[in-house]
């Protein structure tokens, strides 16, 4: 009943942002913002052209919101703008390139279960460059095929794959220093 | 795919993360969707034009099809007149008969009469209808043209007071007469179906029409050619504010 009752409220607000209420529009920015930094956080190092970048995925999000159909939910869309934008913002201003190698190996990581601060894994995500960066937090962290991913990104699917193998085997030798490091503390 | 416990464990924690934006940051959305509220409007009322000069159009439109309508009533009016008129012809055709010899006499004095024959016609109206029926029986070929009827009219007001004032003597006899041809035309009147009349009034009623129709078209092109004069300046002078 809650769940209900919660979903009538947003599609409430939603109905009032399409009309430019300005407060049903801050509720919304209230309610997703600071998810939303944290999804451009994990794309931009710098949290200031992350704020930016969520800032203008905002706009986009309440010029486009009579485009909302209420078929997913409310917070998986806004996400969406929020990574597309990421996306482009690190292809036009940054200029990625990817590196056309189709040759990727599937390898089998060891199973690392130690536990990472979030401090941490932000940190190993922010050392990736910014292709493997894209492609590893589309497919590992949103859950993106790789078709997917190749077609936001303008790319092959078998760059996609390569890039997520690059990705991959530079996190694991990551961590490998990282537990070396905190075996030598303790 | 392989299950990577590191990737699971990244994506648990970075979905929970949260990050709370700057103060500066909803005011600067704000901002911006003000900026955009602003852009909007405009493009509102430029459609707000459009549609004011479509309403305006319409309106022209609807007006002047209004307009179309009364013109249509008047000839009516017109064709009562004459059907009142041709009532009147049927004491005239009898006279003439009667004096035929005197028919050519004009006076100024016609259209009193006239009147005083179409306020009897008035007062027998059943009579009246009939008559008029008849005569126009009587004359088919002459009322098939509008024409012909105008000219008919012009001969039955040709009617003078002097065949009236020399008539009076003989009113004994006319009236009589009248009578008699009355019953007679009756007679024929009601062996004959009655369909005929209306066309002709129908072909009357278009001829009219078609004259009063080219009056009207020019009428409208000049108030079209005039409103879209007004409505050319004031997008002119739109523009030029913008």
């Amino acid at each position: 009943m809650k769940i209900i009752h919660l979903h009538q409220e947003e599609a409430e607000i939603i109905k009032l942002a399409v009309e430019n209420n300005r407060q049903a529009q801050q509720q919304i920015y209230g309610r997703f913002s600071p998810k939303m930094l944290s999804v451009c956080r994990q794309y931009i190092k710098d949290i200031q052209l992350a704020e930016d970048v969520m800032i203008t995925a905002f706009m986009k999000v309440f010029t486009n919101l009579n485009k909302f159909e209420h078929k997913g939910s409310f917070e998986g869309w806004i996400r969406r703008i929020m990574v597309n934008e990421c996306i482009s913002y690190l292809r036009v201003q940054k200029k990625v390139k990817f590196t056309e190698d189709e040759i990727y190996v599937e390898e089998s990581f060891n199973a690392i279960d130690s536990q990472f601060s979030i401090e941490q894994i932000q940190f190993l995500i922010d050392a990736l460059p910014d292709g493997y960066k894209m492609v590893f937090n589309l497919y590992a962290i949103e859950g993106y095929k790789h078709n997917e991913i190749a077609k936001m990104l303008g790319i092959n699917e078998g760059t996609s794959k390569s890039q997520l193998s690059h990705a991959r085997k530079m996190l694991q030798t990551q961590i490998n220093t990282l537990k070396k490091q905190d075996n030598g503390t303790e | 795919m392989e299950p990577n416990n590191f990737e699971k464990d990244f994506r648990e924690k970075l979905n929970q993360r949260t990050i709370e934006p700057s103060n500066k940051a909803w005011d600067r959305l704000d901002a911006m969707l003000s900026i955009a509220e602003e852009k909007k409007p405009k493009k509102n009322y430029k459609w707000l034009y459009i549609a004011a000069s479509i309403v305006g159009f319409l309106l022209v439109g609807t007006f002047f099809f209004n307009q179309k309508k009364n013109v249509v009533e008047t000839p009516k009016n017109n064709v009562v007149i004459e059907e009142v008129a041709k009532k009147d012809s049927v004491v005239k055709p009898t006279v003439n008969r009667i004096d035929s010899s005197k028919i050519e006499i004009a006076a100024s004095e016609k259209a009193t009469i006239k009147r005083a024959n179409t306020k009897e016609a008035n007062g027998n109206p059943d009579v009246s209808i009939q008559k008029s029926k008849q005569l126009i029986q009587n004359e088919k070929n002459q009322i098939a043209e509008s024409s012909i009827i105008i000219k008919n009219n012009q001969e039955k007001q040709s009617i003078s007071n002097q065949t009236s004032v020399v008539a009076t003597s003989k009113n004994e006899n006319v009236d009589q007469l009248l009578n008699t041809a009355e019953k007679m035309v009756v007679a024929e009147h009601s062996a004959k179906p009655k369909s005929k009349i209306k066309i002709n009034a129908n072909d009357l009623l278009n001829q009219v029409d078609g004259e009063l129709e080219t009056s009207f078209r020019e009428k409208v092109i000049t108030k079209v050619n005039k409103n879209y004069q007004t409505v050319k300046v004031a997008l002119a002078n739109r523009n030029q504010e913008e």
